[in-house]
């Protein structure tokens, strides 16, 4: 079944939707965790008890206290002000990179599906070629050549994960390329792509929604693990990947200056994750009742 | 059989080639002149141009495409622009550090994640299956190099049971196991993490099939209705984990090989960045763009091997 | 009076589904003589599957229960029966096959350990001997080339082959009592004649009694002694296989066997059953399949009817307010 049914209205929409969450509590858990984090990168501004740049050398490596509450970092910055600010950035990078990828291979995917033979064999291909790159590794060099910035970053990652959605488009497209409505729908003078966006979108949003969740948990996890590797944004901007890379340096003294950030990744990409499985386990009727 | 094998073998060499082009593609997508991305603004013309002839960047693209292309399957991979010697020898120098670490860590993933997917599904909707559940999701949302860290923290420094960094070189058999521990810990609870998954969805699957009510009907232990009827098809679909999850252990050893500071492919990449050496990093890539054809490759043929329906054909 | 072997009484049992418990078979009594073959008939959803698993105890669980009743196996109650025991029944004295020959089989293992892992466990036969046990029952059940067939796969072998490993596998522990679920249904009309002649000479030839579950009346008349039938998870109608044939009481086994094509008859008395059976939470008050009956009266739709003998010597009974009493009341006598 779809998560959205095409008729009826918003109310509708959001009893069913809270009927598909319903069946499986991960998701609910996975959902507030993930509202949690969002909002505290909304309010990253207004609720960071200090600016996350300021350097405070009299204050440098401090351990929690109730003027800093999770301690400060080689600089003297205040490590839970950096973790706020670096949320916007884990989650703008791993959210948009993914609706990128979304957008792009979904087209594709219907794209393929459409017009079949050499169009479908050859956008296909190249997807298959970039699944067979792992993640991390493309990221790595796509940043490595291009620079280090938060748009080569989203770039990166987009460019892995597009191939995924274009699978995902491209079956219901070939399934329902020569079905009636189509042709009813060309004889009324509509273009096909319109015609089957229209009826394909419906079909795999679910799919599109427990995917994207999913891939954003990836994208998540790889940012950091590309700003821990030193491919990430610049410093001084405060990254949650950068931070622990930072601590790394005095891993052995002042310890908490790596934790904490980690605390806020593995938060973060276990809601997408949690999001993710749970609504798939509520959508796909195979395990519905097992 | 054969027929199947060749099949695959020829299927294997376009998609290594389509990947070497797609490497190849992108170190060259960078924005200007990367022998002044290495040298720096600074550098004098005839520095620059001597690099550019290293390089092999003064030919046209598509000669410099073909040379690339040709080296690679001949092994040449250029010389390292720091150390001058050749990419190929570096890689293969470490390389077997960075097979010990992936074998470690996909056997503990086997060991531990198989049996724990047949609990998890023939326990279904239990608390043990809950447990074991979220634990997995834990696994599989553990960035490497944080996971690595807290290991370190925990193992190395507060009980001080296993090195933090780790050396792969030590005469000592004993000694160069004791290094592996962690870093195959840590690579390995990722992979049980999705083994754990795999298998638990692949038996769930399984159990619902004809033949395992057959199984049950002719009064075969429990134990075998669940391992010999049920687990022996569910392992064929997670033959093919392995391939699917390379990506994940790539990643991973290489998070995992920077974190210990462990040579292998992951420190070989480190020191390419942090000098600018992109012949290294391409050449890097060459062979991991290598090791993942030949990996789907194995696991193809794994899979026919496995199936029956595959074999006899 | 011969001895009964198989004994249900009162069986109920029950699954689960998203509002709550609901029986599948109700209220189910019948018997099972030595050497005889009933005939279990109905629509599908009619409960006849169930009435096997639950008598096997392959019910899913969790999902589905027994909820009252009993099952008396040479006067042992197979109900409760603690799983180890139960087990050691499966497969030797009550053995069952399937519909789906094509899926019943294990892909991942030959022909011959299939049926081997019966005599291994069941018998405690060494493997090798087992080996040796299944290539005579491939005999037994008439496979061409049997040794060359021990080391197949599943796969290599026609529906109507598979079939007839399936038979063999179940053989292998000298059953008392076959389960029969629809085995011919899912195969070509002239592989289904080969294997309902097979099993029938197996049975007489190894004094087997069966339970034959089908939807075809012409393989009832084929393979039955007796037949029940069943709706809406009751048993509708039990009786020789004659009477019922010649003198089918129930309206619904007389729509039943008016639904059958046959040679000698016009295809326009073909009369399909209007309607379907319901399914198990939307069961109406009275009679099951009063809505579709076009004999109903009042009491009908009230109230369920029992199962009442209407002959003589007590082998033909029925469950139906309208032609159970007629029946009584012209007291039909026993052919």
């Amino acid at each position: 079944m779809s998560l959205f049914p095409k008729a009826g209205g918003l109310r509708r929409t959001i009893r069913d939707t809270i009927r598909v969450f319903n069946r499986n509590k991960t998701s609910w858990a996975g959902l507030v965790l993930l509202l949690f984090m969002v909002s505290l990168a909304v309010l990253a501004p207004w609720i960071s008890p200090y600016d996350p740049i300021d350097q405070n050398i009299l204050e440098r490596l401090s351990p929690a206290s109730a003027e800093h509450l999770l301690g400060t970092d080689h600089f003297g910055r205040d490590i839970l002000s950096r973790i706020l600010w670096g949320a916007r950035i884990s989650l703008s990078v791993g959210t948009i990179s993914v609706l990128m990828g979304m957008a792009v291979g979904t087209v594709l995917g219907i794209l393929a599906g459409y017009k079949g033979k050499y169009w479908d064999y050859m956008i296909m291909g190249v997807m298959d070629v970039f699944m067979a790159i792992p993640t991390l590794l493309m990221g790595l060099m796509v940043v490595a050549v291009l620079g280090p910035n938060l748009v080569n970053l989203t770039i990166a990652i987009a460019l892995t994960v597009a191939p995924r959605f274009a699978r995902i488009a491209r079956a219901p497209t070939i399934s329902i390329k020569n079905r009636d409505f189509v042709e009813a729908g060309r004889a009324m003078g509509f273009s096909d792509l319109r015609i089957m966006a229209g009826h394909i979108f419906p079909n795999i949003l679910g799919e599109l929604i427990v995917m994207g969740s999913l891939w954003i948990a990836t994208a998540v996890r790889i940012e950091a693990s590309l700003s821990f590797i030193g491919l990430g944004v610049k410093p001084p901007t405060p990254t949650w990947g950068g931070m622990i890379r930072e601590g790394f340096q005095n891993i052995l003294s002042d310890p908490w200056i790596s934790i904490y950030p980690g605390i806020f990744i593995l938060i973060t990409v276990l809601a997408f994750n949690m999001l993710g499985d749970g609504l798939r386990d509520a959508i796909d009727p195979k395990l519905r009742n097992s | 059989m054969l027929k199947y094998v060749l099949k695959r073998l020829a299927m294997a060499i376009p998609i290594l080639i389509a990947v070497l082009t797609l490497v190849f593609v992108i170190i060259r997508i960078v924005p200007g002149d990367p022998a002044m991305v290495v040298l720096g603004d600074q550098a004098s013309a005839e520095a620059l141009a001597a690099l550019r002839t290293k390089m092999g960047l003064d030919v046209p693209l598509i000669q410099q495409y073909f040379t690339f292309l040709f080296g690679a399957f001949r092994g040449d991979l250029g010389a390292s622009l720091l150390s001058g010697r050749p990419v190929l020898s570096e890689v293969m120098t470490v390389l077997p550090y960075t097979i010990d670490l992936t074998i470690a860590g996909v056997v503990i993933g086997i060991v531990f994640g198989v049996p724990l997917g047949v609990l998890t599904a023939v326990y279904r909707n239990s608390v043990t299956d809950y447990i074991i559940r979220v634990f997995s999701l834990f696994g599989l949302s553990f960035p490497a190099f944080y996971s690595a860290i807290l290991l370190i923290l925990i193992f190395s420094i507060q009980f001080n049971l296993f090195p933090v960094i780790s050396d792969p070189d030590l005469s000592n058999y004993g000694e160069r196991m004791n290094h592996l521990v962690l870093p195959a810990v840590n690579l390995g609870l990722i992979m049980v993490a999705y083994i754990t998954r795999s298998t638990r969805s692949s038996m769930l699957e399984v159990l619902r099939e004809d033949y395992v009510r057959t199984a049950k009907a002719k009064g075969v232990p429990r134990f075998v209705v669940i391992t010999r009827h049920a687990l022996k098809n569910a392992l064929i679909p997670i033959v093919t984990v392995i391939g699917l999850y390379l990506g994940v252990l790539i990643g991973n050893s290489v998070l995992t090989e920077i974190v210990f500071n462990r040579p292998g492919l992951g420190k070989l990449i480190l020191d390419a960045l942090s000098e600018r050496d992109y012949t290294l990093l391409q050449g890097v890539m060459v062979i991991y763009a290598f090791i993942i054809v030949i990996v789907n490759l194995i696991t193809d043929l794994t899979y026919g091997f496995v199936d029956p329906r595959v074999k006899h054909q | 009076m011969e001895e009964k072997l198989l004994v249900v009484e009162n069986l109920t049992t029950s699954f689960h589904l998203q509002n709550g418990w609901f029986s599948a078979i109700e209220d189910l009594s019948f018997t099972l003589s030595s050497n005889e073959t009933l005939a279990l008939v109905g629509e599908s959803g009619c409960g006849k599957s169930v009435t096997a698993y639950s008598i096997m105890n392959l019910l899913p669980k969790p999902g589905s229960r027994i909820d009252r009743g009993s099952v008396l196996f040479h006067g042992k109650d197979l109900v409760g029966l603690p799983e180890a025991e139960m087990r050691s029944l499966r497969g030797s004295k009550l053995a069952m096959i399937f519909q789906e020959p094509m899926t019943s089989l294990n892909p991942a293992l030959t022909v011959g350990q299939q049926i081997a892992e019966v005599l291994y466990y069941h018998n405690g036969t060494s493997k090798k001997e087992a080996l040796k046990g299944a290539l005579e029952l491939l005999d037994q059940v008439k496979i061409p080339a049997a040794a060359t067939r021990l080391n197949d796969y599943p796969h290599h072998l026609s529906g109507g082959m598979r079939q007839r490993v399936m038979i063999a596998m179940a053989l292998a522990g000298r059953p008392e009592i076959m389960l029969a679920d629809e085995p011919t249904t899912a195969l070509d009309v002239t592989i289904q004649a080969q294997v309902l002649a097979l099993l029938d000479d197996l049975k007489r030839e190894l004094k087997m009694s069966m339970i034959f579950i089908t939807h075809d009346m012409g393989v009832v008349a084929r393979v039955a002694d007796r037949v029940a039938v069943m709706y809406g998870g009751y048993l509708a109608e039990v009786a020789p296989v004659e009477n019922l044939f010649a003198n089918p009481v129930h309206p619904y086994t007389e729509a039943l066997l008016k639904s059958v094509p046959r040679l000698d008859r016009d295809i326009n008395d073909l009369n399909p059953i209007p309607g379907l059976v319901p399914s198990i939470d939307r069961m109406p008050k009275g009679c099951r399949f009063a809505e579709r009956c076009e004999h109903k009266i009042d009491v009908c739709e009230q109230q369920m009817p029992d199962l009442t003998s209407i002959s003589d010597a007590g082998n033909h009974s029925v469950r139906c307010w309208v032609r159970g009493a007629q029946a009584t009341s012209n007291g039909e006598s026993q052919a």
